[in-house]
């Protein structure tokens, strides 16, 4: 889940330092790692797939500036982390000079091979034999040096959670690095890097075969005779002709590079016999029907209860400081300085009841379900329960960490938005951003609760929570099965259960926090201010007359709850403010009390439509940012009927209409 | 859990070689065959012909196999897990690389993490 303001604030004409690549398969600790590296911070998950756009930092090491920039995790240089493109053509947008490799110290077998790959590819290597006081907890030690002779390369053992070995690391990186660079640059006479040749014989043929194809092509210098653009990164310099023969038959060199890392890593290791630590008993339980189901229920109720304790006696506090010693300066201040009094109430819509809303819900609620869900996040549990909840989200066209938007989007639906990246195909984007905007966030929460609970009780609230989670569902099962196409079936890595550590979680939560009202903040207060000004110029009695046939005639509520609705688009949270006040207007001093004008089975509709029917603005806006203006009026569109046939379905039923 | 105090290890498959969906949780097996369209995202996650894998539990609701290669637990959902065949070894629980060669460690002992 990484917000887009990060790769908007990469510079776009870089100064030229050498440039060092960071690789490593996904959730070996790349981000946590880039963070100890350069001093701040970037989004980290302990889920695959966390970094979802290139990061670039600037570091120095002994003098010497270079550019550390961090690729999607990726499990061969053919994979395809982001998409459609192979690994290997991100690498090469990027124009490293050397290689910096992270790998799981605990598991060299399989990250072995992809360092074997970067090696091949003619450029400097360094490996970070990274997680190792994990490998050490589970009694496996490796010989660094003796893995450096073989490799041909620098090794460290480091642990980039605490920031052990990340600096000498880098440093190295940063040393081949600029060496590189200056041959690139004429500085120095050039020199061969030559790998030692460690594949088969036959395989070694096969690659010179390519190569002498490769630089066949060079000579040739024709777009139409090189498909796979492997050829450009040759005759660029990017990677060597034997590099470039090795991209070429990637799939050929796969098996010998798994037999050759499984050897080096017998010969490096040293077990130790130790007991299995208690997280990794607790993992191996986290996937079974039992005990798994009943800890994710324990799981997900301690997230909610979190919220509704800690959120809301955080959200009271911080009304209550406001309203007291905040609101009636600002009053005061606007009012002195604005003389058109109409003018003047609609800013203090915006700056007192905008920003009111954002410190009372904002701060409260999202900023708490943030740090819960990055605990959550560090701690590994995630991908146990996308596993457990694997063919779930698979009917509905997801594949299981799914789990992590939907999760977010009850706090707030737009930095759940932004985290369907993580789905991977852009079908997947769509249905679960559709989904996204179907799950009721803390302010849609709230209306509901406020609106159902007073006057009809806190089981017709739940009762409304389950119509809206079933109504989530269908819609759910029918987009997948009106979309063409079909979710890939995905083998996922599960991460290992780690103690979540306080400055990553905290840190994480901040970032993503600050993400969220840059965004929403402006939408907040201008969506406040409209609404102040059709307030306070009366233009909203004409509209309620326009919206009647819905509103009474297929709805049976009163006209002026359907001038609630549309203004919630501004802000959810008002829907229930404006409709008291509203009210009032209507109907006099009686209307304060909602359950005097509307009867249960109203509020229960007014309640579902509410939380179902379009996006609010910031929502929208993020749909659009992030899948395009079509897809964003067509989710909106397919919400809005949704509501619309759903809410005049239960006014029917409950006899409301 | 070391491989040695296992006793699941004596039974006796039904199926002599049959498909990892089929195999029976804690059976120790070998990977002999995979369907071409599964072969690489699994040789990506390091699963290929010849490796020794173990079903630890399958996920509820007809969801993916958790199956312990090398030191990963990998999810392979049903549909993969149907074309990949496994025979089921006799030796002890593929212990993260018990097949190490003679030149390791001497003092080296498997401990097979969950």
């Amino acid at each position: 889940m990484t917000h887009r303001h990060e790769s908007a604030a990469l510079p776009t004409t870089l100064e030229d330092l050498p440039v060092v690549a960071l690789v490593g398969r996904p959730n070996v600790g790349k981000s946590t790692f880039l963070a100890r590296a350069s001093g701040s911070f970037v989004e980290t998950a302990n889920a695959p797939g966390t970094t979802v756009t290139l990061e670039r930092r600037r570091v120095v090491v002994d003098g010497q500036a270079a550019w550390l920039v961090d690729l999607p995790g990726t499990r061969s240089l053919g994979d395809r982390p982001a998409g459609d493109d192979p690994f290997w053509t991100l690498l090469a947008e990027v124009r490293p000079d050397a290689i910096l490799v992270l790998v799981d110290a605990g598991d060299l077998a399989r990250h072995l091979p992809l360092v074997l790959a970067c090696r091949d590819l003619g450029m400097p290597v360094v490996v970070a034999a990274n997680l190792r006081d994990e490998a050490e907890r589970r009694g496996i030690d490796v010989d660094a040096g003796r893995l450096s002779q073989l490799l041909l390369a620098p090794v460290h053992l480091t642990n980039g959670r605490v920031g052990d070995g990340v600096r000498p690391a880098v440093a190295d990186a940063v040393r081949l690095a600029a060496q590189c660079r200056a041959v690139r640059v004429g500085e120095h006479a050039p020199r061969a890097t030559r790998p030692a040749a460690i594949y088969p014989l036959q395989v070694e043929l096969e690659l010179q075969a390519a190569a002498r194809e490769l630089i066949g092509l060079r000579s040739v210098g024709a777009a139409a005779v090189d498909p796979t653009g492997i050829g450009r990164l040759v005759s660029e310099g990017i990677v060597s002709p034997r590099g470039g023969a090795t991209l070429a038959i990637d799939g050929a060199l796969d098996t010998a590079r798994r037999a050759i890392a499984e050897r080096w890593s017998h010969q490096v290791e040293r077990l130790r016999s130790v007991p299995t630590p208690l997280a990794d008993r607790i993992a191996a339980l986290a996937t079974a029907p039992w005990p798994g189901l009943p800890i994710f229920a324990v799981v997900a109720l301690a997230v909610f209860g979190t919220l509704v304790v800690v959120g809301g006696a955080m959200s009271s506090a911080l009304s209550t400081a406001w309203s007291t010693s905040i609101s009636p300066v600002l009053t005061t201040a606007v009012d002195a300085a604005v003389p058109v009094p109409a003018l003047a109430k609609a800013l203090l819509w915006a700056f007192d009841g905008g920003l009111l809303a954002m410190i009372s819900v904002g701060i409260p609620y999202i900023l708490t379900f943030y740090v819960v869900l990055a605990a959550l996040e560090d701690s590994g549990y995630l991908t146990s329960a996308a596993v457990l909840l694997d063919r779930v989200f698979n009917a509905l066209g997801l594949p299981g960490r799914a789990a992590v938007p939907l999760l977010t989007a009850a706090g707030c639906n737009v930095p759940a938005i932004y985290g369907t990246r993580i789905l991977g195909t852009r079908r997947a984007r769509v249905l679960g951003s559709f989904l996204v905007t179907l799950t009721p966030c803390s302010a849609r929460t709230a209306v509901v609760v406020a609106a159902l609970a007073p006057f009809a009780g806190p089981l017709v609230a739940l009762a409304a929570f389950g119509v809206a989670l079933g109504i989530t569902l269908a819609a759910g099962f029918a987009a997948n099965a009106l979309i063409p196409g079909a979710q890939p079936a995905l083998v996922l890595e599960l991460s290992q259960l780690r103690r979540p550590i306080a400055r990553h979680v905290l840190a994480k939560a901040w970032y993503r926090f600050r993400g969220f009202l840059v965004t929403a903040t402006p939408i907040m207060l201008i969506g406040s201010f409209v609404l102040g000004l059709v307030w306070e110029s009366g233009a909203w009695s004409p509209l309620a007359t326009v919206l009647t046939p819905v509103t009474t005639g297929w709805l049976g509520l009163p006209p002026i709850v359907g001038i609630a609705i549309v203004f919630a688009f501004l802000r959810k949270e008002l829907a229930l403010q404006l409709l008291v006040a509203l009210a009032v207007i209507e109907y006099g001093a009686i209307g304060s009390n909602l359950g005097a004008i509307l009867t249960p089975a109203q509020l229960f509709v007014f309640a579902i439509v509410t939380s179902v029917s379009i996006p609010c603005a910031a929502t929208l806006a993020a749909l659009v940012q992030e899948l395009g203006a079509r897809a964003a009026a067509g989710i909106s569109a397919a919400s809005l009927g949704l509501a619309l046939v759903a809410g005049g379905v239960i006014a029917r039923l409950l006899g409301a209409a | 859990m070391t491989g040695s105090s296992r006793s699941e290890r004596v039974v006796s498959p039904r199926r002599p070689n049959g498909a990892m969906l089929a195999l029976p949780a804690r059976v120790p097996a070998r990977v002999t065959a995979i369907e071409a369209e599964q072969a690489t995202e699994l040789a990506d996650e390091g699963l290929g012909v010849g490796s020794r894998v173990v079903v630890l539990n399958r996920a509820p609701f007809g969801g993916p196999l958790v199956v312990r290669c090398g030191r990963a637990r990998l999810a392979i959902p049903r549909r993969v897990a149907a074309g990949v065949s496994v025979e089921p070894t006799v030796e002890p629980d593929p212990a993260p690389n018990l097949d190490r060669t003679a030149s390791s460690a001497p003092e080296a002992t498997t401990e097979a993490p969950p």
